[in-house]
């Protein structure tokens, strides 16, 4: 999908194994190996959600081991 | 032995930076790491500084989830610094101390770093960033690394690090010139070093210049390439030492691995006394900046057989991504040399604007599948979801969109063709600079050539190519206007023409964009002699010229095209002579016979035309009422 412009199409945000978010238009099937978080919206929208609910950008295998560690 | 008898080639990597490092430091600890031009240091040495100062680096009470600022000279204490974060499992965030001030408070708040490392000559600047960071209200501590403690922590209390942790966070410029950090993995860095180890068949032997910062991707891939294969890294500082004396260094130091940017290639290589040679030299490899066929001829005059040449095109954010090698005899094929082929584990796609495979031969944004892609940018999770995508061949893994625009020539080789962000829109028309570039480096006069869009105070956007003219007599803007009109539509020929002795450099090494002279408001060099305006006629239309040009003084003979016209500024031109005169004259009058004095000629003529004829005909091209009604 385009990176830059498409402001009028509707996207959903979708995450992988490591949560790790993107966008995805609403309208396609997910990707193999990405899910939805369960927002949808114009593409700024989506990126909103993605700056509030993606806090730690470590994959989360590498947070779990580092929390089987501590 | 090298990093492949090791299992470097194996695609899984397990370990880390430092369970690499420790395996090399053990089989080669009394050869030469790092020689700069005071010390030399061995693998053993390094190893064991490194592991002092990460002493200094384990305290209770740091949190682990920040990067640690190190803030050094480029010497040996900084790359001894940079395996001591990674030897307690955490990652570092180098700064060049060159830096401006406003630039390293930016970084260093953004970065939200609590530990800044430093050393007694930078000390003044860390302890202004320790300030600059307590009036925002945040702590940050400062260490030392001249002042070791006098024993030794236990080294148990050293953590380990994960393979898919954080190994550094580095700071590239955005395009916005907000300086944005890209974070790496141990996993990638060990991939990008066994495809550089591969690629170059580095050896313990080598010997590999480092002309980089520490702070720039380009530099931590030769510190690593070079430092996890037994090999020597031999820096030289081209701010300090300068660039003359560099020719002489190479072979004293017996360099066999050499990178750079290309504008420091082109600068030495030139200098280069003649019937020297650099026999030892196997590979020179460029970073950063387009490679024209020009550089490969320079290549050619090296006296260094069996070197190889690589292009490559990578980002901070992948590594490198595509390469290119060149022998001494490999043909040239157009103005710029190919970025080539994938390097391993990166597949390369080209796309529009809508995200769709463009059709062979087309330019396309290049856009890079693999599983060694960044993690994402340091607290931009908003960037990160819009740049890295998922991919929908469903092989779990993202597309990074790198910005770069490409085509694919019909041998599968790559061109890259220039940032996308540099991509300009005139009149509504994508115009890629690098192809106004290669028109303009076709001319013997020109040795090097940038354009860029440059917006004037009318609010247009107008093209500026900026040159350094060859040795000899240096063209004239009208020379190399009337060059590039042949080859290209004229919406594309670039308004105005700047002439330089040098570029502007960015600390990285890089042409400064932001710090080249913006286009005068002078009359430019040309071909027509200066006559100023005779009849009060003459003088009118020559103001509307000089408003519509932004240009002064402008003489009755100079001809529009080379002023920088286009065919929308003719239609402004002709559009004010029309409220002042009442005569409507076709477009292709000031296209055809294009100077004041002959346009002046025209509006006289289309006056008394208009006094004799009216109310009859209208042969001026004035809209006639009557036909638009039918």
């Amino acid at each position: 999908m385009s990176v830059e412009t498409q402001e009028s199409l509707i996207y959903k945000v979708v995450l992988n194994h490591e949560e790790q978010y993107s966008i995805w238009p609403a309208d396609r099937q997910n990707p193999p190996g990405w899910r939805d978080a369960g927002k949808s919206g114009t593409r700024a929208e989506c990126l909103e959600y993605i700056k509030q609910v993606w806090t730690d950008m470590r994959p989360l295998s590498v947070r779990r081991r580092m929390e089987d560690q501590a | 032995m090298s990093l492949r008898d090791a299992g470097g080639s194996n695609m899984a990597h397990p370990g880390t930076l430092m369970t690499r490092f420790d395996w090399v430091a053990d089989h080669y600890s009394h050869q030469a790491a790092i020689v700069d031009s005071q010390d030399q240091w061995t693998y053993e040495q390094l190893k064991q500084q490194a592991d002092a100062i990460s002493d200094l680096i384990v305290t209770d009470g740091d949190s682990a989830s920040e990067p640690v600022a190190l803030l050094l000279g480029n010497g040996p204490r900084m790359i001894a610094a940079m395996l001591a974060v990674l030897r307690v499992g955490r990652f570092y965030m180098p700064l060049d101390p060159a830096s401006p001030p406003a630039r390293l408070e930016a970084i260093v708040e953004d970065s939200a770093s609590t530990l800044l490392v430093t050393d007694r000559e930078n000390l003044p600047s860390a302890l202004s960033l320790r300030d600059h960071m307590g009036s925002l209200g945040a702590l940050i501590r400062v260490v030392n690394v001249e002042q070791l403690p006098p024993c030794a922590p236990d080294a148990d209390r050293r953590p380990a690090a994960d393979p898919d942790g954080f190994a550094w966070l580095l700071y590239t410029s955005g395009s916005t010139g907000k300086p944005k950090g890209v974070l790496q993995t141990h996993r990638n860095v060990l991939q990008y070093v066994s495809n550089y180890t591969e690629g170059l068949r580095i050896r313990s032997t080598d010997r590999y210049a480092l002309l980089f910062s520490c702070a720039v991707n380009a530099g931590a891939h030769v510190i690593y390439s070079t430092l996890l294969n037994g090999a020597t890294l031999c820096l030289y500082d081209p701010r300090r030492q300068g660039l003359s004396a560099l020719p002489e260094w190479l072979e004293d130091r017996q360099i066999s691995l050499y990178a750079s940017v290309p504008t420091l290639f082109r600068n030495w290589i030139q200098h280069l006394t003649p019937g020297r040679s650099l026999p030892r030299l196997r590979a020179v490899m460029m970073y950063g900046e387009p490679v024209y066929d020009r550089d490969l001829t320079l290549f050619r005059t090296l006296q260094a057989p069996g070197c190889v040449f690589v292009n490559r095109l990578g980002s901070t954010e992948t590594g490198s991504t595509l390469w290119y090698f060149a022998k001494q005899d490999t043909p040239s094929c157009g103005a710029h040399v190919p970025v080539g082929y994938p390097v391993a584990g990166n597949e390369i796609l080209l796309q529009d604007d809508a995200g769709e495979a463009v059709p062979a031969g087309e330019i396309g944004e290049i856009v890079v599948r693999s599983r060694y892609l960044s993690p994402g940018y340091w607290r931009l999770p908003e960037l990160t979801a819009r740049l890295f995508r998922p991919d929908p061949s469903g092989r779990n893994v993202r597309l990074f969109h790198t910005g770069d625009l490409g085509r694919v020539l019909p041998d599968g080789r790559v061109v890259c063709l220039g940032r996308r962000d540099f991509q300009i829109k005139i009149r509504g028309y994508r115009v890629e600079p690098a192809e106004l570039e290669s028109a303009l480096l076709k001319h013997p006069g020109v040795k090097e050539a940038l354009v860029l869009g440059r917006v004037a105070s009318s609010g247009d956007a107008r093209l500026a190519a900026y040159y350094i003219p060859a040795d000899g007599s240096p063209p004239t803007g009208s020379e190399l206007r009337r060059w590039m009109v042949p080859l290209l539509p004229d919406y594309m020929v670039p308004s105005f023409f700047v002439s330089l002795a040098a570029w502007p450099l960015a600390p990285n090494g890089k042409i400064d964009r932001r710090a080249l002279p913006p286009p005068g408001h002078e009359r430019p060099e040309m071909d027509a002699a200066f006559a100023a305006p005779r009849s009060a006629l003459e003088k009118e239309v020559a103001a509307v010229w000089q408003q519509v040009l932004e240009l002064e003084p402008i003489g009755v003979n100079d001809p529009f095209l080379e002023l920088g016209g286009t065919s929308l500024l003719a239609m402004r031109i002709l559009a004010r002579l029309f409220d002042r005169y009442r005569v409507r004259l076709p477009l292709r009058w000031l296209m055809e016979a294009p100077t004041v004095a002959m346009l002046a000629k025209a509006v006289s003529a289309a006056i008394t035309e208009r006094e004799e004829g009216k109310g009859t005909a209208n042969q001026n091209g004035v809209p006639d009422d009557t036909r638009e009604a039918q």
